[in-house]
């Protein structure tokens, strides 16, 4: 049956009907959007007027997350910030090795088993301002169990000496930059890098099972997005295994389910041309509620990892330019391929040397393979400059940008890896704009908390951590931030003709919120409260919001 | 000692899995086999189900620097394995740089590092050098080689190769190198005669670097006599990289035969004047090598 919402206020983004109090919806789309009279159909209906105190407006799209940030909540969260479980309630960010050691004793006493690990994520003790942590201080939590605990950047870890010596390391002798050592010769229980981390995930209960994620993970991830009102979540990065593609079709299929995603395959491991007919496969189990069947690729590392790839004059303080986490004749063939085949690719570039060879690389693909509407989107793309903007215009590119950078590690761009002049432009979205590319704007969650409404607050503020403003010039205003977190990143995925405005044809994806977000002060944009989300005319409330 | 492990790396197309179907055609060992099964060339299966004693272990996927949880873990399961192979061949992904998984292996203690073959392709080279996205990373790998090979010499021309070897001398400091055609290395300079080098090279490039060209002269008075064609096979092996040689021997009759080589006409012939037999033998420093060129030349005189 015809089912009719009343809202103290629809904000559609669609503006030949920027704002309304009704939409019809049937079999989970919109049948129209306005005035009671003018929508009213001949037939039943049935009206609901649970929202009529409430604003709705389009479902907002996560153009860059990892279905990731639901399993992390298995794990105790050490971050700084407050940061909302999927529950709703809120985890107590930790400020200094004090609260830590305390978080960590508190969780060690109600692990039953005594040797099993403990294990966290999210620490960022760059933000601490007493002495550096070592594996002495995880000892005195305990002495019998592993504790590991992954930091936010998920570049370093720390482990306690149980942990140490299961994993072989607690000697001496040790010759290795990922490992530092104490002063008594043995590692100091800092772990860095990725490839030296790897070596003690699975001693500390942080191993290949809990990465590659389970239903419960992805569930919690749903319940994230509802809390973000998000109702499509880009899933940037995943290497789509039978097992997890039977897992995530049975999962979001479940009616309580709130979220829409959209999952890229992640060109690791295999050769351009084994990968192509693999999407294309998998393009055909496509539902509603879960879309395969596009690539993603990573150009290079990241910026504050010193990995990313960037041009003349490279990093500020001196560190050798990154590497490439995929070759450039393989980016090349796969961009060909994938135009062949009509398949849509994202492309992971942190510097702006990676940022070139993407553009590069497309424009030899184009020669070869002419398309028009392709949507190749470069992702972070942080440092592009005003020319590579044009290029990417010309080359017919999108650019999903990582706004959240500025406040999370906007000071340490400015005084480190990039300098002032860069860290100014890093993450451009004006210029985008300016220079017609299509713009989305992300979180990377869980490297940054899942959101659009606080990634709309960096886009349109531009502040860092310490307060500092990156990059006045680089701000956009409201109307586009929420463009750019709605129909601008629904555009990147190829499912703006479905979602990301409320109109006639379109699913009926809401955003459910206390107050007209055009009436919100820039400055405030991040703490607007969400009630939830509707899905195909199904409401998912928050816990504890209504 | 551990496992003793090579590793094979070099930028794509450079023939690291030409090479690594090489190995398993010819080897006697039983070798586990860890490779990166990202390029055009693919393993021949055919060797490996031939071989089912011999190799133990394949395992796909990448190895690559950024991916070291399933490196790290086929290693470990290597070793927990009942038979124990004799050696490990881990092919590292085209991008990935020798220093990253040395490191990485340094921290297993079972193994024991014999080295980096470090493969180019001579007809990319130079180009290669100079390209703006990938010249520090073929720059760095080169840097990190234990045995540097220049494959695919036979698509240029003998000056253009000459070139090529001149570029690198001057380049990059060289500690055993080999030329080779569709990445052909016997075995012994692969796997075994190859002591572990420095583990940790700097990851800095040596761009402003110049070697001026010495060579290396070894004076040899054989005592006994040699076999001629042992003798002329053994100057133009590749792996002792000889440029010229010149002089008097006594050949396995005991007449005095004059040689000379200049490193692709190589002339024996009955000497028309007596004197002692004497030859001097010239290479390159770094690319000539000496030591085992006179040892294996004292090994084949019969006094």
């Amino acid at each position: 049956m015809l089912k009719i919402f009343k809202a103290k206020k629809i904000v559609t983004m669609n503006p030949r009907n920027p704002e309304a109090q009704y939409m019809s919806v049937l079999d989970g789309k919109i049948v129209q959007v306005g005035d009671l009279n003018t929508i009213k159909p001949e037939g039943k209906y049935e009206l609901d007027r649970r929202f009529e105190n409430y604003v709705l407006m389009p479902g907002l799209v996560e153009g860059h997350s990892h279905l990731f940030e639901g399993a992390l909540w298995s794990k105790l969260y050490c971050g700084y910030f407050d940061r909302q479980k999927p529950d709703g309630t809120i985890s107590i960010g930790i400020k200094n090795v004090k609260e830590l050691v305390q978080k960590l004793k508190h969780e060690n006493e109600t692990l039953l088993d005594s040797n099993a690990p403990l294990a966290g994520w999210g620490l960022d003790p760059i933000y601490f301002d007493d002495k550096a942590l070592d594996r002495k201080i995880l000892d005195v939590v305990s002495d019998q169990r592993p504790i590991g605990i992954l930091h936010a950047s998920g570049h370093k870890l720390n482990i306690n000496s149980v942990g140490l010596k299961l994993a072989g390391f607690l000697r001496t002798g040790i010759n290795h930059e990922g490992l530092p050592l104490g002063d008594d010769g043995l590692p100091s229980g800092e772990i860095r890098g990725a490839e030296t981390i790897a070596l003690v995930t699975r001693h500390v209960g942080l191993g290949k099972d809990w990465l590659s994620g389970d239903a419960e993970g992805l569930r919690n991830f749903g319940k994230i997005c509802a809390r973000a009102g998000v109702t499509t979540a880009a899933d940037l990065a995943n290497l789509q295994t039978d097992e997890a593609v039977e897992m995530m079709l049975k999962v979001t299929s479940e009616a309580d389910f709130p979220a829409r995603i959209v999952s890229l395959r992640y060109m690791q491991g295999i050769s351009p041309k084994e990968l192509i007919p693999k999407v294309l496969e998998l393009k055909q189990k496509s539902t509603e509620n879960l879309r395969l069947g596009s690539i993603k690729i990573v150009a290079d590392g990241s910026i504050q990892g010193f990995t990313a790839r960037l041009k003349w004059p490279g990093y500020y303080n001196g560190a050798p330019n990154g590497m490439w986490y995929t070759a450039p004749e393989h980016i090349q063939e796969a961009y060909e391929l994938a135009l062949e085949n009509n398949i849509l690719v994202h492309t992971h570039t942190n510097g702006d040397e990676a940022t070139e060879l993407a553009l590069d690389c497309l424009e030899g693909a184009l020669a070869k393979f002419p398309k028009n509407d392709h949507r190749f989107t470069l992702q972070h793309c942080q440092l592009a400059s005003t020319a590579q903007f044009k290029r990417m215009y010309k080359l017919g590119m999108c650019a999903n940008l990582f706004s959240n950078h500025h406040f999370y590690w906007g000071d340490e761009h400015y005084s480190l890896t990039v300098g002032p002049e860069r860290a100014h432009r890093m993450n451009a979205c004006k210029t985008a704009l300016q220079e017609k590319v299509p713009l989305a704007i992300h979180s990377d969650a869980p490297v940054t908390p899942l959101g659009p409404l606080f990634t709309a607050w960096c886009a349109m503020n531009r502040l860092t951590f310490s307060g500092r403003t990156l990059g006045d010039y680089e701000k956009i205003n409201k109307m586009e931030a929420l463009y750019a977190i709605t129909l601008g990143a629904a555009f990147t995925l190829k499912i703006d003709h479905e979602v990301g405005s409320l109109e006639t044809g379109k699913k009926a994806d809401c955003c459910i919120l206390e107050e007209d977000p055009f009436d919100v002060e820039e400055l405030k944009f991040k703490d607007q409260k969400i009630v939830g989300t509707i899905k195909g005319g199904k409401p998912h409330i928050n816990e504890n919001s209504v | 000692m551990g496992i003793p492990l090579t590793l094979i790396s070099g930028y794509l197309g450079t023939g690291k899995t030409t090479l690594i179907n090489n190995l398993l055609r010819t080897t006697k060992k039983k070798i586990a086999l860890l490779v990166n099964d990202f390029g055009d060339v693919n393993i021949d299966e055919s060797l490996i189900e031939a071989r089912t004693d011999s190799i133990l272990s394949i395992a796909g996927g990448c190895v690559c620097c950024s991916y070291g949880n399933e490196l790290i873990e086929t290693l470990e399961s290597i070793n927990s394995n009942e038979i124990l192979p004799d050696h490990i061949v881990l092919e590292a992904s085209g991008i990935a740089l020798p220093s990253k998984i040395i490191q990485t292996i340094s921290l297993m203690d079972f193994l024991s590092f014999h080295g980096t073959v470090l493969l180019t392709d001579a007809s990319r080279l130079r180009s290669q050098l100079n390209d703006l996205y990938i010249s520090d990373t073929i720059s760095l790998q080169i840097e990190q080689h234990d045995l540097l090979v220049l494959n695919k010499t036979d698509l240029l021309k003998k000056d253009e190769l000459l070139n090529c070897i001149d570029t690198l001398s001057k380049r990059f400091e060289i500690r055993k190198f080999l030329k080779t055609v569709n990445a052909h290395i016997e075995e012994k300079d692969m796997l075994l005669d190859f002591a572990p080098g420095e583990k940790v090279k700097s990851d800095k490039i040596k761009f402003e670097k110049k070697q001026p060209h010495e060579f290396i002269s070894s004076t040899i008075k054989p005592s006994g006599t040699i076999n001629a064609d042992t003798l002329s096979t053994l100057l133009r092996d590749p792996i002792y990289n000889i440029e010229r040689a010149k002089g008097f021997f006594k050949d396995n009759k005991g007449e005095l035969c004059t040689i000379q080589y200049d490193g692709l006409t190589l002339e024996i012939k009955k000497a028309e004047n007596k004197t002692d037999p004497v030859f001097v033998v010239i290479g390159k420093k770094n690319f000539y090598n000496e030591k085992e060129f006179v040892e294996k030349l004292n090994s084949i005189q019969t006094i």
